[in-house]
């Protein structure tokens, strides 16, 4: 199964007063749908970071086009697991999530996780997810993954959106753009997984513990100047 | 900017699986700082890079202190005539600003009488006057 990776779009952000949505919304409409089906991609996973819930009205246009591009791969028969990041949460109490209004149209080729799930795609791969909650939402992701591996068949990716990763080469998701509390990624109970995934992270990279990051789809700091932004496909 | 996604060759996880990187094309974020060759001579901005690097950039612009405004102008003209997008143009490390300049850009301050009073014009009370007479009667009786 071939899986296609994007994190950390960050739709709303603005860098020195140049809105970053249409390079972005574009990127994500033309190139990594015109890569998935050019790749026969089986399955799309987001690792969260779609954008603020507090950016004003570029969140409809970016909440829009999350909607937008789970319907045209839905369209190409390419099943989806969305999960939030730190910076999609809403801290009012709900629960909620920029992807909320997503997860209202979610089906069986459409999965939408704002809380800790698990999925199996295309009746084969097991997706365990991990993603960043709102405070009144909280869960341990440790236990949460070790008793989801129990009678696992087949293989396993756990993907997730955790602030705290050892080893990792941060950047400015955590000086220029920081957003909610840190979040460790359960890597030891992981062992049973074929593939480890998290976003936050806007450098593309793998860490040393074998945690793989796509990073982010553009330049959005000067920080991240020297990035190479771009996505993964995994075959598992 | 155009863009197509480049694959680059997959790396194998422990778990077995394949991992290949996808590189997109994205619009470049450029520091131009002192030390910069643009600012020797009166060499073009295409010298230090083809008009697809400049294209669709933006650009933190920071000139030595000793570089004439003029120079500095015409690097922001041709930069832009480059594709650059948004020009940013930082203050010169070192550079000795003018008194006035220091002045002006101090945040103007306010008393707390002169923001009350201001927040009470600004209010969509039906009777703004009497509002006023009875906010001005709390501050006196609070000594403001």
């Amino acid at each position: 199964m071939k899986i296609l990776v994007v994190s950390d779009l960050h739709l709303d952000w603005v860098t020195h007063g140049v809105p970053r949505f249409e390079e972005l919304r574009r990127a994500l409409l033309v190139e990594v749908v015109g890569k998935a089906v050019d790749e026969e991609i089986d399955a799309f996973l987001f690792l969260g970071d779609l954008c603020d819930p507090d950016s004003g009205p570029v969140v409809f246009r970016a909440m829009a086009t999350s909607i937008t591009l789970a319907k045209k791969l839905e369209a190409y028969g390419i099943e989806q697991v969305w999960i939030p990041g730190n910076h999609d949460v809403i801290e009012d109490g709900s629960g909620t999530t920029t992807l909320t209004p997503l997860a209202a149209i979610a089906n069986d080729v459409v999965h939408v996780h704002e809380r800790p799930g698990k999925v199996v795609l295309k009746e084969s791969v097991t997706v365990i997810t991990l993603p960043f909650v709102a405070s009144s939402e909280a869960y341990d992701p440790e236990s949460w993954v070790e008793g989801a591996m129990k009678g696992v068949v087949g293989p396993v990716v756990v993907a997730g959106h955790m602030t705290n990763i050892p080893g990792v080469t941060p950047g400015e998701e955590a000086t220029e753009m920081p957003r909610g509390r840190e979040v460790r990624f359960p890597i030891e109970k992981c062992g049973r997984a074929d593939v480890l995934l998290n976003g936050h992270f806007h450098r593309q990279q793998k860490t040393e513990s074998g945690i793989w990051i796509p990073g982010s789809l553009a330049r959005l700091t000067f920080g991240e100047s020297d990035h190479q932004p771009g996505f993964l496909i995994v075959e598992v | 900017m155009a863009r197509k996604p480049k694959k680059v060759p997959a790396e194998s996880t422990a778990g077995g699986a394949k991992v290949s990187r996808v590189d997109v094309e994205a619009r470049r974020l450029v520091t131009v700082d002192e030390a910069h060759g643009i600012w020797a001579g009166k060499k073009n901005v295409l010298a230090f890079g083809p008009k697809t690097f400049w294209d669709g950039a933006i650009v933190r612009l920071r000139p030595p202190t000793d570089v004439e405004e003029g120079r500095v102008e015409d690097v922001k003209k041709a930069l832009a005539e480059a594709g650059v997008v948004r020009i940013k143009l930082e203050v010169r490390t070192g550079a000795i600003l003018p008194r006035e300049a220091i002045e002006k850009a101090k945040p103007a301050r306010s008393s707390a009488r002169e923001v009350v009073l201001l927040l009470v014009a600004e209010s969509n009370s039906a009777d703004v006057d009497a509002l006023r007479e009875v906010v001005e009667r709390v501050m006196s009786e609070e000594g403001l």
